[in-house]
């Protein structure tokens, strides 16, 4: 399973739209979301950070495999949202051992 | 004595142009290695590959060429700046450095590989290291580098950037997998790999420059 942490914040051309198409545009987005939660992602947030960071919202996923994510985020891509949100992504997996031990010191 | 052209971009708007399409078709011509297959001496002809890197972190591309010497890097460097790189691949950051270490090659091409870029300075506890306590350092090191080896990853060599960035060495590594690439990171851990450095790591799927569009459009 993957972990993904998800920061963002809108770019200035967003600011620009009218409400109603930051509505529609937020609708596509939603939608695309729903439909990667039918196929086993879930999602926490968005959360405030807009007052101890840069950006403005904060979103935790969890993604069956690094595929799914990318699916996710292509589909978001068709939908505008790297022109209209500046984002910060992180990915984090379950840790892995090695079979090493370290060195004896 | 070739050059590593790593490559990091903070955003990606495709199309990839026309021209640029054509300086990257220039630059194979002239004896540049665009794709890490072709540094990793498997295929004659290379495809010129860039690592998609938007949705895992807050970089959006990144790459590594291979230029004849330092002089064709820079040149080049400005070629595809000519030719409208910037364009496709904003805001770019260059790390251009002579190969110091050859390629370590385990089991690749893989058919859903990452690619995983590794930029490392050394620190303050490895200047004030005295030359035994460094040689103890590589020589742990290199376990976790045949452990890497073994686990079947590519390691493309390593570049001295330290003269044209904040880093001292840049290296491109192709792993089969995450958990593959997780279970690396934990044996350079528990080697004290990172005693003696500061590393920034960044992963990124392989696309070839030509299949940008049909993949993320």
């Amino acid at each position: 399973m993957i972990t993904w942490i998800h920061t963002y914040r809108p770019r200035p051309g967003w600011y620009e739209q009218t409400p109603q198409a930051r509505q529609e545009i937020l609708a596509g987005w939603d939608t695309a979301a729903a439909a990667s939660i039918r196929n086993g992602a879930t999602r926490s947030g968005p959360l405030s950070i807009r007052g101890q960071s840069r950006q403005e919202h904060l979103e935790i996923w969890t993604f069956p495999d690094l595929e799914q994510l990318e699916d996710h985020w292509t589909q978001l891509r068709q939908l505008g949202y790297t022109d209209w949100r500046e984002s910060e992504n992180t990915v984090a997996t379950e840790i892995v051992k090695s079979r090493l031990t370290g060195p004896a010191r | 004595m070739t050059a590593g052209v790593t490559f990091i971009a903070d955003g990606l708007r495709l199309p990839v142009g026309r021209g640029l399409r054509q300086a990257v078709q220039g630059l194979a011509g002239a004896g540049w290695l665009l794709d890490p297959q072709q540094i990793a001496g498997r295929v004659e002809v290379g495809t010129p590959t860039v690592y998609w890197a938007e949705p895992f972190q807050n970089v959006a591309a990144f790459g590594l060429f291979e230029a004849p010497g330092v002089d064709e890097a820079h040149r080049g460097v400005g070629e595809l700046m000519e030719a409208g790189w910037g364009r496709t691949f904003e805001r770019t950051q260059w790390i251009v450095g002579p190969r110091d270490l050859p390629p370590s090659l385990g089991e690749g091409p893989f058919e859903q590989g990452l690619g995983f870029l590794a930029l490392w300075d050394w620190n303050d506890a490895w200047h004030e290291a005295s030359p035994r306590e460094r040689a103890v350092y590589d020589a742990d090191c290199d376990v976790a580098f045949e452990y890497d080896v073994e686990l079947g990853i590519d390691i493309f060599g390593r570049f001295d950037v330290g003269g044209t960035s904040d880093w001292d060495h840049a290296a491109l590594w192709d792993v089969p997998d995450l958990p593959t690439l997780t279970e690396a990171m934990h044996g350079h851990e528990i080697q004290d790999d990172f005693m003696f450095t500061t590393s920034h790591h960044l992963i990124g799927r392989p696309i070839a420059l030509d299949r940008l569009e049909e993949q993320l459009q």
